[in-house]
């Protein structure tokens, strides 16, 4: 995967961040941030440090930051926001097989926020839906993951259609989490290889999320949801290929 | 090392089993009818709610229901019956003073919410039709955001409150 695309992606995630800073104001958000960048980006030097010799610059570890600090409630104590990137960048060196991580990062380590701090999640920067829609289509295009989302969105749509009409209206079209869909779901080093792998990921994690919204209230289902699909990519990668 | 690494892996599926099926951890969550809500306005909703709640309450005048709080209480407790939709809170600002035992009520009229005051340890979810509660003591004086925490669609980030401790 080139290194351009994810310059983009931290182009476009930074722009967001950016901009929400400012909306909810820079001192509940912006200190958590640059902890949490600084926490990610230090421990993925030093470990692909240790096991190349040679420094590495940062990129993932800046995203799987910023997703972090984005998504976890503002106004964070401090060693809040250094343990959950470090639990982050852990898991995406210590939890892999053939190579490729086994669960999204950022995810992994929100999931520990959860159980450890009992943190929920804010989602501050998912807005405003054009500007993440065209960045996400842009980014979700470049990762050549286009038919993941897609397949997301019509079955978390269909979903909500025949499971929860009382619920669902056009407008539930607008009301996805397209930064999760675009920035997150697509994740190339945590998704499938294949194409059709890829739609059947994006079906499963459909089911998952929209399973775990629906039974279970005390934990973000899009963070249960794409760790417990995560699991299921390994297995993919194997039985369902082009 | 291989052998290790499932074991991890083992390890953090059980995790996911024991979140996913794990009780829930707010302090309480109480169905309420929900006949009334899709078929009413936010200001017959507090009308309804009149009949169900045993507090009582002042109702905001017209126009005025995100400026301040609903409230009263007895003696300790300060209540507040607050309503949650998209993508809003009303009251959107309540006020108590510094040392107040604080009760919250909250219910959600369309999709399913949640509340979190996180320097107060206030986190809640909720869906239509529940009425969650959350009490904490206000002990530290300032302005501190109240914040939706589930995702709740594409207005969600701007869905805020302001609890103020003079």
């Amino acid at each position: 995967m080139s290194v351009n695309i994810y310059h983009d992606l931290i182009f476009f995630l930074s722009a967001l961040t950016i901009y929400n800073v400012f909306v909810i104001g820079v001192s509940k958000t912006l200190p958590q941030l640059l902890i949490a960048i600084l926490a990610a980006s230090s421990l993925d030097i030093l470990i692909n440090y240790i096991k190349t010799k040679k420094i590495i610059r940062p990129y993932h570890a800046a995203i799987t930051a910023l997703f972090i600090a984005t998504i976890l409630p503002t106004g964070q104590a401090w060693y809040v926001s250094v343990i959950m990137p470090f639990i982050a960048i852990l898991s995406k060196h210590l939890i892999n097989i053939n190579k490729r991580h086994l669960f999204n990062p950022a995810m992994f380590g929100l999931f520990f926020s959860a159980l450890l701090f009992n943190q929920s999640s804010q989602w501050w920067a998912t807005s405003p839906l054009p500007v993440i829609l065209i960045f996400g289509l842009f980014i979700a295009y470049k990762f050549r993951r286009l038919h993941l989302a897609l397949s997301y969105i019509v079955t978390i749509l269909l979903l909500g259609f025949i499971l929860a009409p009382s619920t669902f209206s056009v407008a539930s079209i607008l009301n996805l989490n397209y930064f999760f869909i675009f920035f997150m779901l697509v994740e190339p080093m945590s998704s499938p290889i294949y194409k059709k792998g890829r739609i059947l990921f994006g079906f499963l994690a459909a089911v998952l999320v929209f399973s775990f919204s629906t039974y279970i209230t005390n934990f973000s289902p899009y963070i249960l949801a794409l760790l417990a699909a995560n699991l299921f990519v390994p297995l993919i990668n194997k039985y369902v290929r082009n | 090392m291989v052998k290790i690494k499932y074991l991890l892996i083992l390890g953090i599926i059980s995790l996911f089993l024991i979140a996913a099926c794990g009780q829930q951890t707010t302090p309480s969550i109480v169905s309420v009818p929900e006949e009334d809500d899709h078929e009413h306005g936010v200001d017959d909703v507090h009308e309804d709610e009149e009949e169900h709640e045993e507090t009582s309450m002042e109702v905001p005048a017209p126009g005025n229901e995100d400026v301040e709080e609903m409230a009263v209480a007895d003696s300790n407790v300060k209540e507040f019956d607050i309503i949650a939709k998209n993508w809003e809170f009303v009251p959107s600002v309540i006020t108590v003073n510094k040392g107040d035992k604080v009760k919250l009520n909250i219910r959600s009229i369309d999709v399913a919410h949640g509340i979190a005051i996180p320097e107060f340890n206030v986190d809640v979810k909720f869906k239509p039709g529940e009425q969650a509660i959350a009490e904490f003591i206000a002990d530290k004086a300032g302005e501190f955001s109240i914040i939706c925490n589930v995702y709740c669609g594409r207005g969600h980030s701007g869905m805020r409150g302001l609890l103020v401790v003079e």
